[in-house]
């Protein structure tokens, strides 16, 4: 990932620890997550005629969108 | 037109269908409120937390929640009159018998690794406290600064523990 830390403010070596901790469980529960939207995803898609569905899919995708947009720039897709 | 019979759904499987509407809202709730930990960008370890996507997503979230039609669908599945459409529906996209079965199975299978994995970020860093070299290092020190009229390994003893 790439990280872009203030020059101004170096990190100490307990901060890097830590922060490649979080990054790696954050990495970890985001593939996790994006593997659960999609069984959610083909149940929710037969469900559209039943009130309410076609929001919660709406929703649904809106956040399976901003977790590939993290994972792109994680990878180093994205600026 | 009438549902095939082999294909029908049950009222237990609607049950299941409605449980499965519930678990999903409240799943994506948690998904939402947790985006600073699943979705963090640079800005984050600037501090700048959580960016105006998210934001804005947990605003349209709130949105949602106070509509409540998710509850409609729930009541609808449950209702026992007039479901011939609605059996039509589930029965034409497999949401019936073995294939619910299936795609419901796949759906929990992968919402308990979620809990598992959201569960790590409540757990505190392993060896918060000190890092693992610095832990062996006082390991290390305290062995050999025991007193040297203690015994060591001396046959009848008992076996020293070390802590």
């Amino acid at each position: 990932m790439v990280v872009i830390l203030p020059a101004e403010e170096p990190i100490t070596k307990e901060q890097w620890r830590r922060l490649k901790w979080f990054l790696k469980r954050s990495r970890k529960a985001r593939a996790i997550t994006s593997a659960l939207l999609k069984p959610m995803d083909v149940v929710l898609d037969s469900l559209q005629g039943l009130p309410g569905v076609g929001a919660l899919t709406e929703i649904k995708d809106g956040t399976a969108a901003l977790l590939d947009y993290a994972k792109d720039i994680d990878e180093g897709k994205l600026d | 037109m009438s549902t095939s019979e082999e294909y029908a759904p049950t009222l237990e499987d609607k049950l299941r269908l409605g449980q499965f509407l519930t678990d999903s809202r409240d799943a994506l709730g948690e998904i939402i409120s947790r985006l600073d930990q699943l979705a963090p960008s640079p800005a984050l370890v600037r501090g700048e937390t959580p960016t105006r996507d998210q934001l804005s997503l947990q605003r349209a979230w709130d949105e949602f929640n106070r509509n409540e039609s998710i509850l409609r669908a729930v009541s609808q599945l449950r209702s026992t009159e007039d479901t011939e459409r609605l059996d039509q529906l589930l029965a034409d996209h497999g949401l019936s018998g073995a294939q619910l079965e299936f795609k419901l199975s796949l759906f929990y299978r992968h919402l308990d690794r979620f809990h598992s994995a959201i569960a790590e970020f409540d757990a505190a860093p392993p060896n918060a406290g000190q890092p693992r070299r610095e832990r062996l290092r006082s390991l290390v020190r305290r062995f050999w600064r025991r007193p040297a009229s203690e015994p060591k390994d001396e046959p009848g003893s008992p076996p020293e523990s070390v802590h």
